[in-house]
């Protein structure tokens, strides 16, 4: 969008490079790629034993060493990578839209509906995301598709209410009223109008939630409830690396729990940052 | 143009029967929340416009003449009572349903706003901006809608109307986006044009250009005009007639071309009174005494009974009913004694 310059358009503001959000930022970009080529350039098949060369250290053919059944660490990480981003991309894509659409009606149509939408919001927010979770796993079975959507929901919430303020604030201006006098349908003025006006708080939000999300599908897969193994994803490597941590060998928990925490810290930091400059530009 | 105001007059003598009326308000009422109690904005006002008149609604702030103009587009606060009538060709606004009044914003009528910068979206382009309301409405082709909204920024004096459409709100400047919002509300060649304020937000140079511009489009198109604003001399420049609220009520309700010469209101004549004239010899400025009420602050009595100059007992008890006095309408009980010296009184103090 902003690759095509206008002419008279004034040069871009704020010369200084946010040094944080652009490592954050170039960090996803990567785990991100990694997790898209998994296939073509992990050195080693995810799942292919060696009980033999079982807990080796780091060395030439394996860069991080193996785990307890000698499956290379590296190759498990980067598929691990594939589940464990898009579980939670699911789950903020899910929530973000049911959340941003439940606001905006809320705040549009108000009255009852805005009433019985808010409680409804409100009893969700009271349990936590993982409980639903562990429910969904217990009713639909255990797997990735159970507790995205478990989760799916319990985000709703995180969306709705934040947004609905927003948007019920966003309604109030001038340029609304000017779509009312000009005969705009409500569809038009809502998705048309106040939605690109919201667009930076959904998408901070977003962000942020992703960062929840991780760490939520990964404490799923952590208590055996998600993927079951031998797939490879982060939390059930975290979880899987356990009992070998006392034998000396704390090598697959500790990768897949850095990753998980330098992921989370990246989107985190990333989503704080946009805030922030949405923040000073509302100003 | 003086051929126009005369014929503007005219129809304003003979009341709401001798012409075609467009737009007639009928007692109207509006109280709007404030904390727990319905405050009162406007009293009973009570007005009618003809097809191609122009109206100046003028008053001060919180005098009730922006109410009017949102009562009659329905957009008035939430929790807005409105009680009365409003009729726009003979159908009630106030009964339509969701639908009637969508198409009647859509079609009908269309709104100038004093500050454009607040009432375009800033995401959006110009262009999208313009053209909206067309392709939306009317079902207009986006790149026929285009080449029509050029036509209208031409005509409101944009000339490199085909690169504003790819700008955004904040790359115009405030005189240009008025510019940009007139044309957008000539675009859909509505019946009747609100303007609220529309030069109040714009710098002073540019004042004069968009107010030239927004009577020369509205003459050209014979639209009915209702004109907002606090300034009675500029309302009586380009409209034919001129409605003056005070505190939620209608005071005054005369033709422009007569203003000067007679002045049926003591608030109007104050208004008059107390601005400046770059014809004469600078003097000092008359100041109507005290301070403009509120409407809900208006108890019993007539509403300018605090503030003039001729007020008697019977107007602190009693509220004067608007009634018509030398082909105008006034609120006033004693409107007919001083008939002639309102007039002469401002003509005293401006000579002294």
């Amino acid at each position: 969008m902003s690759a095509t310059p206008v002419k008279s358009r004034p040069a871009r503001r704020g010369g200084r490079v946010d040094w944080v959000a652009a490592t954050c930022a170039a960090f996803i970009v990567l785990i991100v790629l990694v997790a898209v080529t998994a296939p073509v350039i992990a050195p080693h098949d995810p799942n292919q034993l060696d009980i033999l060369q079982s807990f080796e250290g780091p060395s030439a053919e394996h860069p991080l060493g193996t785990d307890s059944l000698g499956r290379d660490l590296l190759s498990r990480l980067m598929y691990g990578a594939r589940l464990s981003l898009v579980g939670p991309a699911l789950i903020v894509v899910i929530a973000t839209v049911a959340g941003t659409a439940v606001a905006i009606a809320a705040a549009w149509f108000g009255g009852w509906f805005d009433g019985v939408a808010s409680r409804v919001l409100d009893i969700l927010f009271a349990f936590p995301g993982i409980i639903f979770a562990v429910l969904a796993v217990a009713l639909f079975g255990p797997g990735l598709v159970a507790p995205v959507i478990a989760l799916s929901i319990a985000y709703v919430p995180y969306f709705g209410r934040v947004l609905r303020s927003v948007a019920l604030r966003e309604r109030q201006l001038p340029y609304i009223s000017a779509c009312y006098v000009a005969g705009l349908p409500t569809r038009r003025i809502t998705l048309g109008h106040l939605l690109p006006n919201i667009m930076p708080f959904v998408l901070v939000q977003a962000t942020l939630s992703f960062g929840y999300a991780l760490v939520d599908l990964a404490a799923v897969s952590y208590l055996g409830l998600g993927v079951a193994p031998p797939t490879a994803e982060w939390g059930l490597m975290v979880a899987n690396g356990q009992a070998s941590i006392l034998m000396g060998h704390p090598q697959e928990s500790l990768y897949a729990g850095l990753l998980i925490v330098a992921t989370v810290v990246a989107v985190n930091l990333l989503g704080d940052r946009l805030a922030l400059r949405f923040a000073v530009k509302a100003q | 143009m003086s051929a126009r105001v005369e014929t503007g007059s005219a129809r304003a003598t003979h009341g709401s029967g001798a012409d075609k009326v467009l737009l007639e308000i009928d007692g109207l009422h509006v109280e709007l929340p404030v904390g727990e109690e319905m405050r009162p904005v406007i009293h009973e006002a009570t007005l009618s416009l003809a097809v191609g008149e122009a109206l100046g609604l003028v008053g001060e702030s919180g005098a009730g003449k922006s109410m009017t103009a949102r009562a009659i587009v329905q957009i008035l606060p939430e929790g807005a009572s409105v009680r009365g009538a409003i009729r726009f060709e003979g159908a009630d606004v106030l009964a339509f349903g969701k639908e009637a009044l969508r198409r009647f914003r859509a079609s009908d009528i269309a709104m100038i706003f004093q500050d454009p910068t607040t009432h375009i979206n800033p995401v959006r382009k110009i262009g999208d901006f313009l053209i909206e309301a067309l392709v939306t409405n009317n079902g207009v082709d986006p790149a026929e809608a285009a080449r029509v909204v050029v036509g209208f920024l031409r005509d409101v004096g944009i000339d490199d109307a085909e690169r504003r459409l790819g700008q955004y709100p904040h790359e115009l400047s405030g005189g240009l986006l008025q510019r940009v919002m007139i044309a957008a509300a000539l675009a859909i060649e509505p019946r009747l044009l609100l303007a609220d304020e529309p030069t109040t937000a714009l710098d002073v140079t540019t004042q004069a250009e968009v107010m030239a511009i927004l009577d020369e489009q509205r003459r050209r198109r014979g639209l009915s005009l209702i004109f907002v604003t606090h300034d009675l001399e500029l309302a009586a420049a380009v409209c034919d007639r001129i409605a003056v609220m005070y505190a939620g009520f209608l005071v005054e309700d005369h033709a422009a071309a007569t203003l000067h010469e007679g002045v049926l209101h003591p608030y109007t004549a104050g208004l008059l009174a107390s601005r400046p004239s770059p014809t004469e010899r600078a003097r000092r400025l008359t100041a109507i005494p005290g301070r403009p009420l509120s409407a809900f602050e208006v108890e019993q009595g007539c509403p300018f009974a605090s503030r003039c100059a001729y007020v008697e007992d019977r107007c602190r008890e009693e509220l004067p009913t608007m009634r018509e006095l030398d082909g105008g309408r006034v609120r006033c009980h004693r409107a007919e004694e001083l008939r002639g010296t309102l007039t002469e009184l401002e003509g005293a103090r401006s000579h002294d």
